[in-house]
């Protein structure tokens, strides 16, 4: 009798399993028409409270792919100690894994995450991913859009995301050319450089260093 | 009540005539050719409306397929992606036409048809409603059953046809399941025989005019269910056409508008099994306040439905374990279905009828 009672269900329970699922709502989202819905701690694309950071380099410390790096307002010399806190971080969201560690890290709460997703580039540029804080800021103010590559690459050429962004045989190339572009950069903030001749020298490598992503970039 | 479809049935055939007279006073046509047209278009207006309805159950069984797996299944084409199959019938209709060297071509390009049209007759034995039916004949339920036999011989036949080893087995797998599945099914359906005193169809349903017979005799009821899966070669029963093991079986050779025969037989199968069902276990057309067509129609699909949640459930036993489950399970359970037909039969008598 228990046996016979035991076969009646093994019919029954997996019915009932696959009958549950019948009546579901399916997983599917249908994406371009629908809107996924984002979990609450959905860790999304950064933003960052231009404000309330204080440039202490603990979400570079924290960030394990290193796609984080800083960037000085203009006439800041970074060799200055007392400038650090006038540092502000560039994002290379190409690299990211969107990891969190550096929300979880930053002390003052500058970093946070928004719950949008899409994430895209131009075929021919891996610059569209790296983000300047000027871009990423939340305060309208701070806030910048670049008119062209050629400026934004003026902000980034600090920063030592443009080696990974690029990789593999260009890396060498493009860290001479920032080196190059560094000894301008303190020339000028020593006062060596005049304005013009400062900004058509470091335009001519900053053309260069635009020509090689755009050349690493394509497929 | 008088049965509400059988006014749109008797509207439907009346535009049917009149167009018809219309058109051979038009034409001068000869009256004694007006009888076998008649018979033709109003045949072709019921085919019409079973492919309709087969268009409707392939969608279901593809939607319901994808919601027990969690997905949204077809969605693109037409509204909830009811034209899909449309799409599909059309990519068989226009595909090429290949047949397989050294091949027996007449078998090969008569098969396809042939089951096709075999698979299809059974259903005009059916009475679907009290007034709406195509024939009553006093042992329709025998002859039913000795033309759905028919059909696993054609599928040898056009396994043999394919000329491939796969095919072959295929086709011989059917053979075993055949001879698997006769004996169980004739049992089941004898209690029913038993209980209603009659082979005819039309009588049965009426004897279950206030009891269903699933209730009566579920033992009968749930083995006949069982059998006319593996009649219908679905899965968990789709032993012939195991993919993953044999291709497609017996169909593996036949391509483009052969395999959608083969397809539309599949169909044509699986909605006179269930109207089978429906009819000797479910009350047929008996319903609430009324009898109706639209009740038969209702249960049948119900019954399909439950088919295809069964196929989605269940694994595909190995056919040397369905030969088992058959001769040691299905038969005993189906005559002790007769037995309890025999002992219960004199207490139900005045519930019949």
């Amino acid at each position: 009798m228990v046996s016979i009672v035991k076969k009646i269900k093994s019919f029954i329970l997996p019915m009932r399993v696959t009958g549950k699922y019948m009546v579901k709502k399916p997983f599917t989202v249908m994406y371009p028409r629908e809107k996924a819905v984002v979990k609450k701690r959905w860790r999304g694309l950064h933003e960052l409270a231009f404000n309330k950071c204080v440039g202490c380099g603990l979400c570079r410390m924290a960030c394990p792919n290193k796609c984080i790096d800083y960037i000085y307002p203009e006439g800041l010399d970074p060799r200055d100690k007392k400038n650090l806190k006038f540092r502000r971080p560039a994002i290379d969201w190409g690299h990211c894994i969107f990891c969190g560690l550096c929300v979880e890290a930053c002390p003052t709460k500058a970093w946070y995450h928004t719950p949008r997703y899409k994430i895209y580039a131009t075929s021919d540029s891996r610059l569209d991913l790296i983000r300047t804080p000027y871009e990423l800021a939340v305060e309208e103010d701070k806030r910048k859009t670049y008119e062209d590559e050629l400026s934004k690459i003026r902000d980034l050429m600090q920063t030592d995301l443009l080696e990974a962004a690029v990789g593999g045989e260009w890396e060498e190339i493009i860290k001479k050319l920032r080196e190059k572009w560094r000894d301008l950069w303190y020339m000028k903030l020593d006062g060596k450089l005049d304005e013009k001749t400062w900004d058509e020298k470091a335009r001519e490598i900053e053309k260069l260093v635009l020509d090689i992503i755009k050349q690493a970039s394509l497929p | 009540m008088t049965d509400p479809v059988v006014g749109i049935i008797s509207i439907i055939l009346g535009l049917i005539g009149d167009t018809l007279d219309e058109l051979f006073e038009l034409l001068g046509l000869p009256k004694w050719l007006y009888l076998p047209t008649f018979i033709a278009a109003v045949t072709l207006t019921f085919l019409l409306a079973l492919v309709l309805d087969i268009l409707f159950i392939i969608w279901m069984e593809r939607k319901v397929i994808g919601r027990i797996h969690h997905r949204r299944s077809i969605t693109e084409t037409g509204p909830v992606g009811f034209l899909q199959n449309v799409a599909d019938l059309i990519k068989l209709l226009v595909k090429e036409d290949v047949y397989p060297a050294n091949a027996d071509k007449f078998m090969h390009y008569a098969s396809p048809i042939l089951i096709a049209s075999i698979a299809i007759i059974p259903a005009v034995l059916i009475p679907y409603g009290p007034q709406t039916f195509f024939m009553r004949m006093s042992t329709s339920v025998v002859l039913f059953f000795a033309i759905a036999t028919l059909v696993p011989g054609i599928v040898l036949l056009a396994g043999w046809a394919g000329n491939s080893k796969y095919s072959t087995i295929g086709a011989f797998r059917a053979g075993l399941q055949l001879i698997s599945y006769e004996i169980p099914l004739s049992l089941s359906i004898l209690g029913v025989i038993l209980m209603a005193r009659s082979l005819d169809f039309y009588r049965i349903i009426e004897a279950q005019s206030n009891v269903w017979f699933a209730i009566l005799q579920p033992l009968g009821a749930f083995t006949f269910f069982v059998v006319s899966l593996m009649e219908l070669e679905r899965s968990p029963f789709d032993i012939p056409e195991a993919e993953g093991e044999i291709l497609v079986g017996w169909r593996t050779e036949y391509s483009g508008l052969k395999f959608g025969l083969f397809y539309a037989a599949e169909y044509f199968k699986f909605f006179i099994a269930s109207a089978a069902f429906t009819a000797l276990f479910l009350g047929g057309w008996h319903g609430l306040f009324f009898d109706s067509v639209i009740y038969f129609l209702l249960k049948m699909h119900i019954v399909m439905l439950v088919m295809i949640w069964v196929r989605v459930t269940f694994f595909r036993p190995r056919p040397d374990q369905l030969v088992r489950i058959s001769y040691t399970k299905l038969i005993p359970l189906a005559i002790l279905n007769l037995l309890w037909v025999v002992l219960i039969n004199p207490f139900v008598l005045p519930l019949l009828y």
